[in-house]
């Protein structure tokens, strides 16, 4: 894809009022998110660094470079929050991953929306590559939205809940 | 008699006798107890094993080596905890390796297999928040003096079905702690390098052709491994040069 069909894709995309975009195409790759998406960003709560870390934070992945498909930046305009969302605090995924809202198949949930959680509850699993990662929250409050179904592969970053801190 | 030469892997150790699974007595006793980093738990039966997701391990009483360790990896950040995974299956690696003239390969993720076959497998729970690793319980099972598998499983191998020698599996477990902390020693003081070279350099299949079969068409198609990205994620390239990333459970290793 040349960098000008990379400029008419985003104008579509903007067009259209999408809240998030993928293109796989071969080696190529392109994710696009809007401000249509749920922003989480300026949700204090959720720590967003890293730990000083200088060579964890770093650590360059063994993939070669040509695997690692390019990716086109998301615009770097800070897309405006809507206001119902700021009001909430979003629980993300760590890791890439299996999301599990429960322990087992036959057992219930960790938690359903409605659901008051405190910080250091377990609210579900992330499953990656024989890793079972119990996920705690860092925050308490009402569980208002639960946005992936179970089961589903997950993305690093990706927001799985979100609650209400002043509920 | 246990005797390790480590400085916290197994300085506590609680052997039972049977157990529903080690991992989750000790997640339990841990939460109540408060154990320090490195408590391991011991058992020679098991009653409900854990595999993957819904599967169980299998094990005759008293014969093989099942156990679970208690780490607190909080510098570790969730983002890299494959590096864990990978540090973990080394240790055992490099336990089997002392005991057998065979090559030993990790077949990606983390089992243990010689000669085409599974001699360990290893699962971590680890409990987790956005930015630290809170607590890691890794549960090994490595068979030693089972030579009789039930047919379910996938005619797994142990020490002595490969060597005729019955071995003690407490002995064992005082190498594998040792081991174990050798190389989260290497990992706590960001030798990420080396770890990532000496698990890509001993999986199974990397820079031979093997057969894989994809899970969710049945397409089998011959590859060589490359190696693990840094989430994990299997790397192999086909014939024609192309590449592909995997995640676990999209695709299958024949047996050679």
């Amino acid at each position: 894809m040349t960098f000008k069909e990379i400029q008419e894709l985003l104008k579509q995309i903007n067009k259209l009022e999408l809240s998030e975009f993928k293109l796989k195409d071969g080696e190529f790759e392109i994710a696009v998110r809007t401000k249509h998406y749920i922003s989480t960003k300026g949700a204090k709560a959720v720590p967003m660094n890293m730990p000083a870390m200088p060579t964890f934070s770093q650590a360059p992945t063994s993939a070669p470079a040509n695997v690692d498909t390019p990716s086109t930046p998301a615009p770097s305009k800070e897309p405006p929050r809507e206001e119902e969302d700021a009001k909430y605090v979003a629980i993300k995924s760590p890791m890439v991953g299996t999301f599990y809202r429960a322990s087992a198949p036959d057992k219930p949930p960790f938690v359903k929306v409605g659901d008051t959680i405190n910080e250091g509850d377990v609210v579900c699993i992330v499953e990656a590559m024989k890793l079972f990662n119990e996920i705690e929250s860092e925050i308490s409050g009402k569980i208002v939205k639960v946005l992936v179904e179970d089961a589903q592969p997950i993305e690093y970053d990706q927001v799985l809940f979100l609650v209400d801190p002043n509920a | 008699m246990f005797k390790t030469n480590t400085t916290f892997i197994g300085k506590v150790l609680i052997e039972l006798s049977e157990v529903d699974s080690t991992s989750t007595y000790l997640q339990s006793r841990n939460s109540t107890d408060n154990l320090p980093e490195g408590a391991v738990v011991y058992t020679a039966f098991q009653t409900k094993g854990k595999g993957q997701r819904g599967n169980v391990w299998e094990s005759e009483k008293g014969k093989n080596l099942l156990a679970s360790i208690l780490l607190f990896p909080k510098f570790l950040p969730p983002k890299y905890s494959f590096l864990l995974n990978m540090a973990v299956a080394l240790a055992v690696r490099d336990t089997i390796v002392k005991y057998l003239p065979e090559p030993v390969s990790i077949k990606w993720p983390n089992d243990i297999w010689v000669n085409e076959r599974k001699i360990a497998g290893i699962l971590l729970q680890n409990a987790i928040t956005m930015s630290t690793i809170n607590s890691s319980i890794v549960g090994i099972g490595l068979n030693i003096n089972q030579t009789v598998f039930s047919e379910s499983l996938k005619e797994p191998t142990s020490l002595k079905s490969i060597t005729g020698k019955e071995f003690s599996p407490l002995d064992i477990l005082a190498v594998l702690c040792h081991y174990l902390e050798v190389r989260y020693l290497e990992l706590r003081s960001e030798k990420v390098e080396k770890i990532r070279l000496d698990y890509k350099n001993n999986l199974l299949g990397r820079n031979v052709q093997r057969l894989f079969k994809v899970t969710s068409t049945g397409e089998i198609f011959s590859g060589i491994i490359r190696g693990v990205n840094s989430e994990g994620l299997l790397i192999t390239e086909d014939s024609n040069g192309s590449k592909k990333r995997w995640r676990m459970k999209e695709i299958e290793f024949l047996r050679e």
